[in-house]
């Protein structure tokens, strides 16, 4: 009886909402009008005679797209465990699970991304949605940080590609675990901690939503999932879309090869591969096995950089740190980490290797 | 009009995956393990499409549904390639130039065919993937005089490269284009300069070394370089 009622009460819902219909016809109009103008432009393309760039117009938008569908599983992931968080976790019960004590929270954050193997295009849903329910400030930052790299998918990718040096393999997951803990700790010793925060921390992730109007949960919660997960996904796709784009763009007009010459230096080449890390934006999944290709060239060091670097600050992270912390807070996260991993990678090459 | 806008996006980005399954243009923008990944956002998409336009309203969002159209627009204005030699150019070769560790355990090469003159090496018929192999294991590409290869990759040119000389390119993806390694190998064919660059080529010949002072470069003395049209799958997958 309910089903019937629910698709009752959608129908009606439907017919009940003229003043939607025109919006809808408005969008379409525009979206065919779109189409239209897209379909001559890309006829006219080969006609351009702008060989070069144009060569360079693909590579950008074919790395960029990429980057996007590679990426829009994971952010659909992290959107839709943020709307379940929002939906199925109450504020008492992560009260109840979670540790209040700064080293205890960070230490929780730093590992729960064994439970929520999410890379960085969707952790910072989960980190923000988990903060809106009352969960400590070191454990969201700390979870944001670790989870692209201590989770099971990336530490058995980093396994494949790294199996023939373990202390590697050890040494990225434990780098990356410690500098989250680090970095969360300090930012939990603010003395408020609501002025790291972007001020609407507590609403999904698209800006200027409200709660009350924007949806209701009498259509079950289903509809009230999707609605959470539209809202989330719609706050963070600029951040994504802007990040591969800068990202595709980098690629496409700094020549690797500019960066190669310093492979061997023990501090130069670490500070390479970490810029090369921000630079490339690759998924944490995968950026084992490119490490792997500058292995003959770079310092042991450096690719410790790059592996642990990489997952902690790129172009597109840093973009959706935006969306949890103040541009002062992510600056600050940036240095940290940048100092950490320079730090320990320049270490590694002076003593270790 | 944002909740409109909303459904339009999504529906677009649902028809965006459906068009690059559909065409086979994925295979352009990620390594084909991740395809079923992006099959799997469909239905979100066109799930969460179903409801955004019955909501009542949304906040101001216009970069958030600038930023869901670019992708859509750049399927739509942009001819759909794989990276060529632009990307080659762009990329520098550089890291095709990195070898793994001595030792590496990723290293798949049969030792025997890592030495000089080893046992076999003449008996195979090497493609790119077989040749950056073995570049992996032994930089020097040793013990490869007189084998056959057969190369099918995109025509690439650097500057100063003489007109009987090209480089047959291709890229190795492991996850998605951002993450491409370009692998060349010289071939020498005297109808090298009438070849356009980014035309795919089979080029049939067998190797030979050239080069002084002691450092020899191996190559492709090419019998035969036909066109061929772009493979399906136009990256290589380790």
């Amino acid at each position: 009886v309910s089903l019937a009622e629910s698709r009752v009460e959608a129908v009606v819902g439907r017919i009940g909402s003229p003043a939607r219909s025109p919006s809808l016809l408005t969008a379409a109009t525009a979206a065919v009008a779109a189409l239209v103008v897209a379909v001559a432009v890309r006829q006219g393309w080969d006609s351009v005679g702008l060989d070069a760039a144009r060569g360079q117009v693909s590579t950008a938008a074919t790395v960029f797209l990429g980057i996007f569908l590679e990426a829009l599983p994971f952010l659909l992931l992290g959107v839709f465990a943020a709307a379940t968080i929002e939906l199925f976790v109450t504020d008492e019960v992560l009260a109840r699970v979670l540790p209040r004590h700064p080293l205890a929270s960070a230490l929780v954050g730093a590992s729960l991304g064994l439970l929520f193997p999410i890379c960085e295009c969707g952790i910072v849903a989960v980190s923000r949605r988990l903060l809106a329910k009352g969960a400590p400030l070191p454990l969201a930052v700390a979870l944001m940080l670790a989870a692209p790299v201590v989770n099971p998918i990336v530490i058995a990718s980093t396994w494949m590609a790294f199996g023939h040096l373990p202390w590697l393999v050890a040494g990225r997951i434990v780098l990356v675990f410690a500098v989250a803990v680090i970095v969360a700790l300090v930012f939990g010793r603010h003395q408020r901690p609501s002025e790291l925060l972007v001020a609407p921390v507590g609403q999904p992730a698209s800006a200027g939503h409200d709660h009350e109007h924007g949806h209701d949960h009498r259509h079950g919660r289903l509809r009230a999932l999707l609605d959470h997960a539209n809202d989330e996904f719609f706050g963070m796709v600029k951040y994504l879309v802007l990040g591969a784009l800068l990202a595709a763009v980098l690629q496409t007009v700094v020549p690797r090869s500019a960066l190669l010459a310093t492979g061997q230096d023990p501090a130069l080449s670490v500070l390479t591969l970490m810029g090369l890390a921000v630079l490339l934006s690759i998924c944490s999944t995968v950026d084992a096995f490119v490490a792997l290709s500058f292995a003959g060239t770079f310092s042991t060091g450096a690719i410790l950089a790059f592996l642990t670097f990489g997952p902690l600050v790129d172009v597109k992270s840093v973009l959706m740190y935006g969306l949890l912390l103040r541009r002062r807070a992510v600056v600050l996260l940036v240095l940290l980490c940048a100092q950490l991993i320079y730090l320990v990678g320049a270490f590694v090459n002076l003593n270790l290797t | 009009l944002g909740a409109a806008a909303r459904a339009v996006l999504l529906l677009g980005l649902g028809g965006l995956v459906v068009w690059n399954l559909a065409s086979g243009q994925v295979h352009l923008y990620v390594n084909e393990r991740s395809v079923w990944l992006v099959a799997l956002t469909l239905p979100f998409l066109l799930a969460m499409a179903a409801t955004a336009w019955r909501r009542s309203s949304v906040g101001r969002e216009r970069l958030s549904q600038i930023a869901a159209a670019l992708p859509i627009a750049l399927v739509l204005l942009i001819p759909a390639r794989p990276l060529g030699s632009a990307a080659l150019s762009a990329l520098d070769a550089g890291a095709s130039e990195a070898r793994p560790p001595a030792g590496a355990a990723s290293s798949p090469w049969p030792l025997e065919l890592t030495a000089a003159g080893g046992p076999g090496a003449a008996m195979l018929t090497w493609d790119l993937r077989l040749l950056e192999r073995l570049r992996g294991s032994d930089p020097e590409m040793r013990g490869l005089e007189g084998a056959p290869a057969s190369l099918v990759g995109f025509v690439h040119r650097t500057p100063g490269l003489p007109s009987d000389q090209l480089l047959v390119g291709r890229f190795m993806v492991r996850c998605c284009a951002a993450d491409a390694v370009p692998i060349t190998f010289p071939v020498h064919y005297p109808g090298a300069a009438e070849l356009p660059i980014d035309a795919w080529v089979e080029v049939e010949g067998s190797i030979r070394y050239a080069g002084a002072d002691g450092v020899r470069m191996p190559f492709v003395e090419a019998s035969a370089v036909r066109l061929v049209p772009q493979p399906a799958r136009p990256y290589l997958y380790p």
